[in-house]
């Protein structure tokens, strides 16, 4: 499903550059669930962000579902975000303007969905998490573990065919945390894959591959069950 | 997707409720600007358009130099209508304006003095699109003494009854007969009256003298007709028709006078060009036209063009500088959107859509305020201003239009910027937080500031030189001296009325002369020691009593003025230094002068020089003058009293008394010469007045948006500033630290501000003969004031800043 080939990133900053990620070949099949390990400043959230092609990369090679990435143009990226990619990060990044409805409705919004069906979508969604009285609030009215459950509703109302999380849980208590964490393994049960990046080790074995990063480099990789 | 977007853009509106309030009032008074100077500017131009054949009507005018000096006169010769028409095809038809007298109508017992009659050739309303309410346009002015009256005057002698073929009794001549009843003249015609009288009331109209310039001629071409072309076949008839005429006059053939540098020729002038560039493209001498002519200046069309797009332009500034420093607040927003799949364009609209959203209900209010500021406006300026929302069908629909281009100015670099942002860099958990510089925004506040500067160093030049025109000595002193402007009509009992204000102690002097300042005062071409040649100079001249001198206090710098004691002064002549200059004289007194005319020439003997005195506005240089000792004609006739300081009711209630006894049909028309002096300066008094109030506005705005920015700028440094706290620097110190940057700019700002506003004003000046001095102190003082404004601006916002608690700050992050 994603396979990427000598991919590098860096920041050239006049003469010196800095190097982000080097040399990382990584393919991820359907039905995964990645993990991403590593001290800060690996690379991982980077590595994720280039996945999920809301950053460049400065070399190599990167395939979705065999199309490859590095010579999409904007208007083929953003058709990837409306149907097969779903985000979730920690910082949950809902917009602060809109309600818990008016965030859920955003993406079915850009990908044109009918009302009537976008309302019997949001509804299910919002049912399917438990949400329903909270639907007309601003993310500022809820508490961490709420709007993370908004986030990962908004990443999933699209039926994404991948889940790509920033430390989910990096901003919850552990009770929070571990719901989370479950919920992403039911649905990586029921066929998403997805690909995670956290530093924490009970997290990270939620998954069945586990990379480590350090400095850029892909340093080792564990598989699991 | 609409309604979305709609929903974040008002409940963002309404979160930063700050920065929606400095975006939207600045906007707005931006436009509100923009809006009444584009109304001023509309109202300026499209003069004489309504006329169906505008584009094919030509003013004749004579330009002329003799002995060197240049000439345009407005006015032509009676003939050259009727022979352009007869030598050429291509003119379709002309008509003539004129003006003779003054007339006394009668209503029942009543008498009231019409001064504003013209006289027209029958054509008139075949060239001018005039409709007439009530008779036949094509025979109204045949017939001598057929009088076309505009509504106003019919509605005053015959209130709503039809006036058609009614008679009016004039006083002294005989009756004329109504033969029409046009439309007022429309407040976009250069040229306007009360009435029209048939030229053929008056034979001389149909004389073939060619050297009285009388008339305002005006030609309709044939379609297709080059005016160059035409000038160009003109000047031979001019030979043809005035050579034989100039050659009896001046004894010498018409050939050497051209030989000698002078010439002499009839051209063309659009109709359209006549309100807004007679004297500025063409030359046309101001005191040639005809007293009620409206006449402006291109420049000031120009000039408040660029203080209305600059206005609008520091509105728009704001917007984009407010917009793009609060982008950071929005680049969430922009990445969350990016990654649930918005396009990059998707967002170009969404925050395009904020910004014309923005505009519209900025553009609302900028309406109530032009709505409210109109009257207020208009009686500063002394306009009709008007905004037509439903009598102007292109009204709302421009409206809604230039909603959207300032919409997209503003809006539309933000979006651009905000849409291009990489969502990865700015959804990493932890993004740091930028200075707030940016290069764009710098530059954007330097043209800000040097708008602001360049406009306050206009406004204070203007100011400066309105100054000096208000308080430059004239060469006579100008106060405590009334105008009797309607002094003609006391006609033989002149000498009987000035005789009784004599008598009365309040009253120093008065003196019966002919009018002087504004238009109207005639010219001739004089010989100096010398009968005939080719080298007559212009003067302009003046005839007077024995008592001007005494009345004006002018100097007297060689002879003598007028005396009673010598009865062979009315063979006299006095002229002024640059009449003696012009002359090349050396010794005047005592030779002889001679007066160039049509029944044969006249010479004066000189007898006296008086020092130059501005009798014409400042405008122009003091050109030569003569005075002769002879009643002045009787409407240019204008009684000079100067009246002593204490007293002054009592004298002038005696002047009104002793006038009342001696006139019974109207009433004493006096003003304060001063009065008559500003009155000459109308234009550079609104301009100076518009100016200022822009320039205020422009700062305003200009300081509205830097107190934005700069409480952005400090909200961005709010930590910095607590660290430097803690470090132990002093609030001094850290006000120093912030102001720095706006300092650098507006001083950035200077450097391209004093030599754009030198330049300009420069150029304006030049309108004037006497001026004032672009002195370096003016750039100086609008430097510091912009200065000062700027600080106090954002001095709050740095203040608020430095007396935090820094914990508060640290606390923060």
């Amino acid at each position: 499903m994603i396979k990427l080939v000598d991919v590098e990133k860096y920041y050239a900053n006049k003469f010196i550059k800095t190097w982000v990620l080097r040399n990382i070949n990584l393919t991820i099949h359907e039905g995964d669930f990645v993990s991403i390990m590593g001290p800060s400043g690996a690379g991982k959230s980077t590595l994720l962000h280039i996945i999920g092609m809301l950053d460049d990369m400065s070399g190599g090679e990167y395939y979705f579902m065999d199309e490859p990435v590095h010579k999409l143009n904007e208007k083929k990226r953003t058709a990837f975000h409306q149907q097969y990619i779903g985000f979730v990060f920690q910082a949950y990044h809902l917009i602060d303007e809109l309600t818990v409805y008016e965030n859920l409705e955003t993406p079915l919004l850009y990908k044109k969905v009918k009302t009537a069906e976008r309302k019997s979508m949001i509804a299910d969604m919002l049912d399917r998490f438990n949400i329903v009285a909270k639907k007309d609030l601003f993310p500022n009215q809820l508490s961490g573990g709420q709007q993370q459950l908004v986030a990962v509703a908004r990443a999933l109302i699209i039926n994404p065919k991948i889940i790509l999380a920033d430390e989910p849980t990096g901003n919850l208590n552990s009770k929070q945390g571990l719901e989370i964490m479950e919920m992403l393994k039911q649905l990586n049960k029921e066929g998403t894959t997805i690909i995670q990046v956290t530093h924490d080790e009970n997290k990270a074995a939620f998954g069945n591959r586990i990379i480590h990063l350090a400095d850029g480099y892909v340093e080792k990789e564990e598989q699991h069950g | 997707m609409f309604s979305n977007y709609l929903k974040i853009a008002l409940r963002n509106l309404k979160k930063y409720k700050g920065f929606t309030l400095i975006n939207i009032t600045g906007l707005a008074v931006g436009i509100a600007c923009f809006i009444v100077l584009s109304l001023f500017i509309l109202d300026e131009l499209g003069y004489d358009s309504f006329n169906k054949n505008a584009d094919r009507i030509y003013r004749v005018y004579v330009h002329s130099v003799v002995n060197g000096i240049e000439t345009s006169n407005s006015k032509t010769a009676a003939p050259t209508g009727e022979t352009l028409l007869r030598d050429f095809p291509e003119v379709e038809n002309y008509t003539r304006i004129g003006y003779f007298e003054h007339y006394k109508f009668r209503k029942g017992d009543q008498v009231f003095r019409e001064s504003g009659i013209y006289t027209a050739d029958s054509s008139y309303f075949q060239i001018f699109s005039l409709p007439l309410l009530y008779g036949d346009a094509n025979t109204a002015l045949l017939k001598p003494n057929s009088l076309v009256m505009t509504e106003t005057l019919a509605k005053k002698y015959f209130g709503d009854e039809n006036p058609l073929g009614k008679m009016i009794q004039i006083e002294g001549r005989d009756a004329f007969q109504v033969t029409g009843v046009m439309r007022n003249y429309p407040d976009k015609s250069h040229f306007s009256c009360d009435g029209l009288l048939s030229s053929s009331t008056y034979p001389i109209t149909q004389s073939h003298y060619w050297l009285d310039l009388w008339y305002t001629t005006y030609i309709l071409l044939r379609e297709g007709t080059e005016p160059r072309e035409l000038e160009e076949k003109m000047q031979k008839t001019v030979l043809d028709n005035v050579g034989p005429q100039a050659e009896a006059l001046l004894g010498i053939r018409l050939e050497q006078f051209y030989a000698a540098g002078n010439s002499y020729g009839f051209y063309l002038q659009p109709l359209t060009s006549i309100h807004l560039r007679s004297q500025r493209d063409y030359q046309i001498d101001l005191n040639t036209e005809w007293g009620d002519i409206k006449t402006s200046d291109i420049v000031y069309v120009w000039f408040f063009s660029a203080v209305a797009f600059f206005i609008l332009l520091i509105a728009v500034i704001n917007f984009i500088n407010l917009a793009t420093a609060r982008s950071e607040n929005r680049a969430k927003e922009v990445g969350i959107r990016k990654t649930v799949g918005s396009s990059q364009f998707k967002l170009v609209g969404q925050f395009i859509i904020e910004s014309v959203l923005m505009c519209a209900i900025a553009v609302f209010i900028a309406l109530v305020l032009v709505e409210l500021v109109l009257p207020w406006f208009n009686t500063l300026i002394g306009k009709k201003l008007d905004l037509q929302f439903f009598n102007n069908l292109a009204t709302i629909p421009v409206l809604i239009l230039f909603t959207l281009v300032v919409g997209l100015l503003a809006g539309g670099y933000p979006a651009f910027y905000l849409a291009a942002v990489q969502p990865g860099q700015i959804l990493k958990a932890s993004t740091g937080r930028g200075s707030g510089k940016s290069a764009l925004r710098s530059a954007l506040v330097i043209i800000q500031f040097t708008i602001s500067i360049a406009l306050i160093i206009g406004t204070i030049v203007i100011k400066k030189q309105v100054n000096y025109i208000q308080n430059k000595d004239l060469g006579f002193k100008k106060d405590f001296l009334l105008s009797i402007n309607n002094a003609g009509v006391l006609g033989p009992r002149m000498e009987e009325f000035k005789q009784q204000l004599e008598g009365n102690p309040g009253i120093i002097s008065l003196t019966n002369g002919s009018r002087m300042f504004e238009s109207g005062i005639p010219g001739n071409g004089y010989l100096y020691d010398k009968k005939s040649g080719t080298d007559p100079v212009s003067f302009q001249y003046l005839d007077v009593d024995y008592d001007f001198l005494k009345t004006f206090q002018i100097e007297l710098r060689d002879g003598r003025f007028f005396s009673r004691d010598f009865s062979t002064d009315t063979n006299a002549v006095v002229i002024n230094e640059a009449g003696v200059k012009d002359c090349h004289a050396t010794d005047p007194v005592g030779k002889e002068l001679t007066k160039i005319g049509e029944r044969g020439s006249q010479t004066f003997t000189i007898i006296g020089v008086v020092k130059d005195f501005n009798y014409e506005s400042l405008h122009r240089e003091v050109r030569p003058l003569a005075f002769h000792l002879c009643h002045p004609r009787q409407p240019a006739s204008i009684l000079t009293v100067r009246v002593a300081s204490q007293n002054l009711p009592a004298t002038i209630k005696y002047i009104e008394e002793t006038w009342n006894r001696f006139i019974q049909t109207e009433g004493c028309y006096y003003t304060f010469l001063e009065q008559n002096l500003a009155n000459m300066y109308i234009a550079e008094q609104k301009t100076g007045i518009v100016t200022t109030v822009f320039s205020i506005l422009a700062i305003f705005i200009a300081c509205l948006g830097l107190f934005g920015l700069a409480a952005f700028v400090i909200e961005k440094r709010f930590k910095e500033i607590g660290i430097r706290k803690i470090l132990g620097a002093s609030p001094l110190s850290l006000l120093g630290m912030l102001a720095q940057d706006f300092a650098k700019w507006i001083l950035l700002a200077n450097v391209i501000a004093w030599p754009c506003a030198w330049y300009v004003m420069n150029k304006w000046l030049q309108n004037f003969a006497y001026r004032t001095e672009t002195s370096w102190w003016i750039f100086i003082l609008a430097t510091g004031l912009v200065l000062i404004i700027a600080m106090l601006t954002i001095g709050y916002q740095t203040m608020r800043a430095v007396r935090t608690n820094p914990v508060d700050s640290l606390h923060y992050e």
